[in-house]
């Protein structure tokens, strides 16, 4: 058993003379390794890079968040002028960060990615996964690796900048935590006369959403199949489908509901049909998937069993696959009814139909209090359907 | 009678799991596979309803190729080898009928089984074969509510409603005790002796071997290494199946 001392020792010299000659079998830079130390070098010139860039950004807006409101001092109209003088000096609210900026750092932070190759232990080899072969550090403590260190810088930086960007002020919002108080006052007190109306109107946004999932398992229960990838092995054809529904499954689920529901609204027109294509849409790629992983997480016993008597295909889909996957696929379905009545409010917003457009409106006219009835509503029915959701869930599963 | 000559298996990563395997079996026989996990077991019998697709050699099945045959002629082909496996494979939410049932589907020329239906004739059939594995009460019952041993009894009644000539068993007493597996291996061999099916089964204890072959092939590394009556395994033969190292154990 080395001791700790030896260890650093061991480490020391493979940053120092051993890696250059190059005769240990621990060798840093030994030919074997070039091409994951290649991968590796430019990631870390990437995280140098960054770093280097970063951290003047965060320098930069310390100096104008500390330094320049001691000048000017709280006062609204003067944090203008202030925010004006910056914009004069061709400072935007991102600190003027441009690429050709981030490629002179680049530039400059050259060396360190080079550097960092003559040891084991750069940031770039732990996020390959490839630090581990490479690596006689294995008694050294976590805290004192390299690694760790570049990781928590650019942790604190990338926070710092953040926290810039966004322009998080909590001072401010203690200031002006009245406003919020006045509306939450108004929210509180719903105004009843509407409630009926909203009844009707959150009918509407659970009907779409209800129509919208069953269309969506129409289609997405076949598609699911041709998805799932132990169904689909065999031929390059069955790949080859598998690969395109996957990736509609993966492209239609990352666009959301709200896009697809500016799109629809401009060809149907304001109102359910445009919000219940919208959540269609966005359902049949993420139920599919989700029925296909299901489908791929069988126990894979019985289809054996029944290929084996004989059976087609789809036979063995109907006999073997189907019982096991219809509970998780109906528990999957009303999760996404739940979610779709959720989202339909959302698209409202943007003339998706249901509650959503109410709400829209009476925000629009600022009458919070009927804000609050609709809002009241929202979250009963929510709840219910939730607690529905998670029922079924139960037994199904 | 099944035939097998020179059959090798190389699987995609590499592995050869069966190498220049030949070997004959006569109808009505019940011959039992030997050998260490890994050593091809589960390859070969799946080789033969071609679950598993040879790398080379041949099969034939009563004179029919089963190697080289086409999708529906290895489906008419398998339709004739019952195969009960260590795991039971049940449909574990399905009732035990449905169970029995779905070994029928090789045979279905109705639409019906599309809606989960079978014929009057078939599942007479289905309880007959129950009854002979003795739990015609528990048809109506979801088959993760049986115990091991008659879940595989279940799985038997579904490889017999194929109607079989072959019966492949890969390990079918492996997550049983030792009465339970005694209980399930004579069934195996009533069927054997009583329908003339001709039974390949893989075993781990050399002494249920005993018990129940009529003969025994051994298999080591993917090569056979054996081939002769349970009579003739000595201490000998049997270090050389199993290792140096092995210690024969009984099994009650
Ligand atoms: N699907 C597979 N892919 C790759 N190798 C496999 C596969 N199935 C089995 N093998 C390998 O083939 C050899 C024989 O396996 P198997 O036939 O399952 O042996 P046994 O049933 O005697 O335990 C083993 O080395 C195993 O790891
Ligand atoms: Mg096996």
């Amino acid at each position: 058993m080395a001791t700790e001392e030896e260890i650093r020792l061991e480490a020391e010299l493979s940053i120092g003379t051993q890696s250059v000659v190059g005769s240990s079998p621990h060798s840093v830079l030994s030919t074997q390794h070039v091409p994951r130390r290649l991968v590796a070098f430019l990631l870390d010139w990437f995280i140098a890079g960054y770093a280097i860039y970063t951290g003047l950004f965060v320098v930069d807006a310390l100096i104008h968040a500390l330094w320049l409101p001691s000048k000017v001092n709280a006062n609204p109209a003067l944090d203008m002028i202030a925010y004006t003088w910056r914009q004069s000096e061709g400072v935007t609210t991102l600190g003027g960060v441009t690429l050709p900026k981030f490629l002179f750092f680049l530039l400059v932070s050259l060396p360190i990615p080079i550097l960092l190759q003559f040891t084991n232990d750069t940031l770039g080899l732990r996020l390959m996964g490839w630090a581990r072969p490479l690596l006689p550090l294995e008694g050294r403590p976590w805290y004192r690796t390299l690694w760790v260190f570049t990781a928590v810088v650019i942790g604190i930086e990338t926070f710092m900048a953040g926290w810039y960007i966004t322009e998080v002020d909590p001072i401010f919002y203690v200031q002006r935590f009245a406003r919020g108080w006045r509306i939450s006052k108004q929210l509180l007190t719903p105004d009843w006369s509407i409630f009926w109306m909203s009844v009707q109107l959150m009918l509407e946004s659970i009907f779409l959403a209800l129509i919208a999932t069953v269309f969506s398992i129409v289609f997405a229960v076949p598609l699911a199949f041709l998805g799932a990838r132990n169904l689909m092995r065999g031929s390059p054809v069955r790949m080859a489908i598998y690969t395109l529904v996957r990736g509609f499954f993966n492209i239609f689920r990352s666009i959301q509901e709200l896009v697809f529901a500016i799109i629809f609204v401009t060809v149907v027109g304001i109102g359910p049909f445009a919000g219940m294509l919208a959540l269609f849409v966005h359902s049949v790629a993420s139920l599919g998937k989700l029925y296909s992983e299901q489908i791929e997480n069988i126990d894979p016993g019985p289809m054996e069993a029944i290929t084996a008597t004989g059976a087609t295909r789809l036979q063995t889909v109907l006999y073997a696959v189907a019982p096991q996957v219809v509970p998780p696929f109906l528990a999957f379905t009303i999760y996404r009814w739940d979610i779709n009545v959720r989202t339909s409010i959302v698209v409202g917003f943007v003339g998706g139909g249901g509650i959503g457009l109410a709400l829209f409106q009476y925000q629009q006219l600022t009458q919070w209090h009927r804000v609050g009835t609709v809002a009241f509503l929202t979250i009963i029915v929510v709840w219910a359907l939730d607690a529905l959701s998670a029922r079924v869930r139960e037994k199904l599963i | 009678m099944l035939e097998i000559r020179n059959l090798t298996k190389i699987y995609p990563n590499g592995t050869l799991a069966l190498d220049n395997v030949s070997l004959t079996v006569r109808d009505g026989e019940f011959v039992v596979v030997l050998g260490l996990s890994g050593s091809g077991k589960s390859t070969l019998l799946r080789c033969i309803n071609r679950l598993v697709e040879p790398t080379s050699g041949t099969i034939l099945l009563d004179g029919k190729e089963v190697t080289g045959a086409s999708e529906a002629e290895i489906r008419r082909i398998r339709r004739s080898i019952g195969m009960i496996f260590q795991q039971f494979n049940l449909v574990k939410r399905g009732t035990v009928l449905m169970n029995v049932l779905s070994g029928r589907l090789g045979y279905v020329t109705t639409v019906g089984p599309l809606v989960y239906r079978f014929p009057a004739a078939d599942i007479q059939r289905a309880m007959h074969n129950l009854e002979r594995v003795g739990i015609a009460d528990r048809t109506r019952q979801r088959a993760d509510t049986l115990s091991g041993g008659q879940q595989q009894r279940v799985a038997i009644a579904r490889a017999l409603m194929q109607e079989p000539t072959l019966m492949l068993a890969d390990e079918p007493v492996a997550s049983l005790d030792p009465a339970t597996s005694h209980s399930v291996l004579r069934y195996v061999e009533e069927i054997n002796r009583d329908q003339g099916i001709t039974v390949l089964c893989s075993l781990h204890f050399l002494s249920l071997a005993r018990r129940y072959a009529t003969r025994i092939i051994a298999l080591k590394a993917g090569k056979l290494v054996f081939d002769g009556l349970p009579s003739e395994i000595d201490d000998a033969r049997f270090k050389a199946i199993y290792g140096e190292d092995a210690i024969q154990v009984e099994i009650a």
